[in-house]
């Protein structure tokens, strides 16, 4: 019993380390090998693939919110700190958390929105020129992508609570301020 | 106020308040929709559509491709080349710096990406030969700018898509200002390391040397031949030219180098997806940019400047100095896409070519690259390094020259942007 | 009843002189005087407002109010809208003006409401695709042996230029300048004003007029911006769209010609027009083989079209 609780929360562990790692890097090699196949097509078969474009481009926008969502797990997301990091301290952390709250405000808007968009996709046809297929599956995409970012954003903050609120959330390590980190 | 004040100032107070840039622009965006009654799904549907363009997937593949070269030993190569020719110059190693930056800016479309490839080998070795630590962080951060100028380049890719120009023109026109700049680095760096005594004990130069190190970096030079000579030769697009740079890559690493192994080319994937990531920022910028037509915003920035001066030098002047500031704290990807469709009508107005614009542009965000607080480049020469942001941003000052005076002659004389594009494809109308 | 003021913003890929400028202007005018000043028109030209994949969607959205868009780009959303894009499914300018200003015009254009919530205002005029090459004159069927074509994603398409012995190259339109400066592709196919607003002819030499497809671009209006109308309005919105269409239509026709002569004489372009006879043979083997895949209402609407030629 005791072993399989272990499993399982190494299993979470994996997951929530590798999810949208694993997930954007699968698409970013899905849409290298279709750019790469539409010129071995062209020269080697001197035939013409109609379907990679399509498949690459929906492989890249799948890509890119997957490499989002980890940008925000890595709090890699370009924002201008300057500002922040330069105020006393709990200042500091009154307005990352502001702006935080902004951010995932956006988040919630673009899943609300993203679902909206996903009902009109739902009730018109809309068929994907080359790969024929129903361009509210691709699409969706929107929705998931910010729904999974949201979730990260939490998840920051409440990792900075359990971990003791040292560090300015939200703020890569290299442009904490220096002298504010109490030492303990 | 009118709206548009109000969108400008929402958009402003969140920046400064640290909302990440895709947010601030989302919700300007949104109270932008909210104001002239748009619905908001305009904002889902470029979510998806802003992602789909064919030619931004060379964005990613250019940065994976990159990764997959540096971590597969070309770096080193293009390195050992730039050695055997300079050598045994005073300085040498500051040279062989700016060489190596510039070989690797033909394979590598980002100045970033540059600095970490080239600067993580040649730091190290300038620090053993006692260079100050300042200059040999400031000498790779300033010349692996040069990959953003020396095609690929992903910025120049960028700017082609935002202003609907053609990436092969803008590659071409790339070429002569990388070259002049990184020739002027090579002087100015020359003489810093004159002046302190650095370096200089390398091998006398001989020939013997110099084509053994070419003959055995043979294949990270085949890379930029590949990749330039596929667009220009007409046999693939931009595009499908990165993905041929990453099989490439791949090969040379894992077949020929023997120096690629599965983390390595997961770890180039997991840093390719993190920066794939940030391109979801131009999701909301092309919805702003959709909505900055109904709210007639090229028009209204048109009238300001004209009320100011007609005199297209001059207003490439300020443009350049509003560049030059907005680059010390804003990303080089957000500033191209925010500005060049507001200010890129304007120009052409006055006579510019957008060519020329779009080299001026990323010549810009090259600077940017090197200034405080934001400076991609100065992060990663400091982490090499191991000094801090600061004092590799006081080292990089007389380094900066060189891309101001590339800056103004472009400015002053447009030929030396639009000659090599003109010649290749014939001048435009 | 006092008519509140409403703003319509009307939008389309190419620049303001193109052809749809030309019908957008005409529709400006006539809709701000037939509606007594109550709607505004403003013109988008130039993909600021949506590109042309996006425009149909972002209508059915209601965040665009008008767009123009090509019929290729409507079939992902009605794919009934593939029996236009049909190889010589249209035996002449007459009769494509015939289908889409009559009964069945009426019935596509009732069928599109039902399925997509979009208004179609009015068809415009047709376009002819002319084709332009890097390499050859076509002289003859056998002289598209191997020629690199530029196509829209359109299997259609992409089967005719099979048929006619070339080599489809599938491209999207952002990436096609480019493509055709490098020489990637040889040539493709498009409106003649297209040709010539893109300046095509500095690279391919060689124009081909085979009149394979007949193309239509019509103004669509989104369900949302048509809600906002009184009846009044509405009434002022479709008798604009007809006459600007009708405008549209007749200028299309005088200017197909003079582009043609201009690309010849002033741009130094090398035109050809070869014998259609194996060209349309090819075509209906095309035609059969779609007929077949898209099922009854599909080929009802291909025989009702031939009929309309009569
Ligand atoms: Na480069
Ligand atoms: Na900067």
């Amino acid at each position: 019993m005791k072993t399989e609780v272990t499993h399982m929360s190494k299993l979470w562990g994996i997951v929530e380390q590798r999810f949208e790692e694993a997930l954007s890097c699968f698409f970013l090699s899905v849409m290298a090998c279709c750019v790469f196949a539409q010129v071995v097509a062209r020269y080697v078969f001197n035939t013409a693939i109609t379907w990679t474009e399509e498949l690459s481009g929906f492989s890249m926008v799948w890509a890119v919110y997957m490499g989002a969502s980890l940008a925000v797990r890595e709090r890699f997301h370009v924002r201008i700190v300057i500002g922040v990091v330069s105020l006393p301290r709990p200042l500091a952390i009154g307005v990352i958390i502001l702006s935080d709250l902004c951010w995932m405000a956006f988040n919630i808007f673009m899943v609300w929105y993203g679902i909206e968009y996903l009902t009109v996709l739902w009730e018109k046809v809309y068929i994907s020129p080359s790969l024929h297929i129903d361009q509210k599956w691709p699409q969706m995409i929107v929705a998931i992508g910010y729904t999974l970012m949201a979730v990260r954003l939490a998840q920051i903050y409440y990792l900075w609570f359990k971990e003791g609120r040292h560090e300015l959330p939200g703020i890569p390590k290299e442009s904490q301020p220096q002298k504010d980190v109490p030492n303990e | 106020m009118s709206d548009t004040m109000w969108v400008v100032i929402v958009f402003v107070v969140l920046t400064v308040m640290g909302v990440p840039l895709i947010a601030s622009v989302g919700i300007a965006t949104a109270v932008a929709l909210f104001l002239i009654d748009i619905p908001f799904t305009l904002l889902s549907q470029t979510g998806f559509t802003a992602l789909q363009p064919f030619p931004l997937l060379t964005i990613p593949l250019f940065i994976l491709a990159g990764q997959l070269m540096e971590k597969g030993g070309m770096s080193n190569r293009l390195i050992q080349i730039a050695n055997a020719l300079v050598g045994a110059y005073k300085g040498s190693l500051g040279l062989v710096t700016v060489l190596g930056c510039m070989f690797f800016a033909a394979l590598s479309g980002s100045g970033p990406a540059t600095t970490a490839a080239i600067g993580s080998v040649t730091i190290p070795s300038m620090l053993r030969e006692d260079y100050s630590p300042r200059f040999a962080a400031a000498v790779a951060a300033s010349a692996g700018a040069l990959g953003s100028m020396i095609p690929p380049s992903n910025l120049l890719i960028i700017y082609a898509l935002v202003a609907e120009e053609s990436i092969p023109r803008l590659f071409l026109a790339g070429i002569v200002p990388g070259i002049f700049v990184g020739l002027l680095l090579l002087v100015v760096a020359g003489g810093i390391c004159v002046m302190n005594d650095y370096g200089g004990k390398g091998e006398r130069f001989s020939w013997r040397p110099l084509i053994k190190a070419i003959w055995e970096g043979k294949w990270a030079i085949g890379a930029p031949v590949l990749i330039l000579g596929g667009i220009y030769g007409g046999i693939f697009t931009p595009t499908e030219a990165a993905s041929v740079a990453v099989f490439y890559a791949l090969f040379v690493g894992v077949v020929v180098y023997r120096e690629l192994n599965w983390t390595q080319i997961y770890g180039a994937l997991r840093f390719t997806a993190l920066m794939a990531g940030l391109l979801l920022m131009l999701t909301p910028t092309i919805a702003f940019g959709q909505l900055a037509a109904f709210y007639d915003m090229p028009q209204l920035v048109e009238d300001a400047i004209l009320q100011f001066t007609q005199n297209p030098i001059i207003v490439m002047c300020i443009i350049g100095v509003f560049y030059i500031f907005i680059g010390t704290f804003m990303e080089s990807l957000a500033q191209i896409i925010l500005f060049t469709p507001v200010l890129l009508p304007v120009v052409v107005n006055l006579g510019i070519d957008p060519v020329l614009f779009g080299v001026f542009t990323v010549m810009t965000c090259e600077i940017g690259f090197l200034t405080p607080p934001m400076g991609g480049n100065l992060f990663i020469a400091a982490r090499v390094t191991g000094i801090s942001v600061e004092e590799v941003s006081i080292g990089v000052l007389p380094l900066i020259v060189p891309y101001i005076i590339g800056l103004l002659f472009m400015i002053l004389v447009p030929e030396f942007v639009l000659y090599l594009p003109d010649f290749f494809y014939g001048a435009r109308p | 009843a006092n008519a509140k003021s409403i703003t319509m913003n009307i939008g389309w890929e190419t620049p303001l002189d193109s052809h749809y400028g030309i019908l957008a202007k005409k529709f400006k005018e006539l809709v701000e005087q037939y509606s007594n000043g109550t709607i505004e028109v403003k013109l988008r030209c130039c993909g600021q407002i949506a590109t042309e994949d996006n425009a149909f969607k972002a209508m059915q959205l209601g965040t665009v109010d008008g767009y123009f868009v090509s019929q290729n780009n409507v079939s992902p959303h009605f794919p009934l809208m593939d029996v236009f894009v049909l190889p010589y499914i249209f035996q002449s300018q007459d009769h494509v003006m015939k289908v889409t200003t009559g009964p069945v015009g009426d019935e596509i254009r009732e069928l599109l409401l039902k399925d997509t919530g979009v208004y179609l205002l009015t068809f415009g005029g047709a376009d002819y695709r002319d084709l332009y090459n890097t390499k050859r004159p076509i002289e003859k069927f056998e002289d598209f042996a191997g020629l690199k074509y530029r196509v829209p994603k359109n299997e259609v398409m992409i089967e005719t230029f099979r048929a006619f012995g070339a080599e489809p190259v599938p491209l999207a339109w952002s990436e096609t300048p480019t493509a055709l400066e490098t020489g990637t592709i040889d040539g493709g196919d498009n409106g003649t004003n297209v040709i010539e607003e893109m300046k095509f002819y500095e690279f391919a030499k060689y124009l081909t007029i085979l009149e394979h497809f007949g193309g239509v671009a019509p103004l669509f209006a989104s369900e949302r911006f048509m809600n906002k109308l009184n009846d009044e309005q509405k009434a002022a919105v479709w008798k604009a769209a007809e006459e600007a269409g009708a405008f549209q239509a007749e200028f299309k026709a005088k200017a197909t010609e003079e582009i043609r002569q201009r690309l010849v004489k002033e741009h130094g372009m090398e035109i050809s027009y070869p014998d259609k006879k194996l060209f349309i043979d090819a075509a209906k083997k095309v035609q059969a083989m779609f007929a077949e895949k898209k099922g009854p209402v599909f080929t009802e609407f291909v025989e009702k079209i031939g009929a309309a030629a009569q």
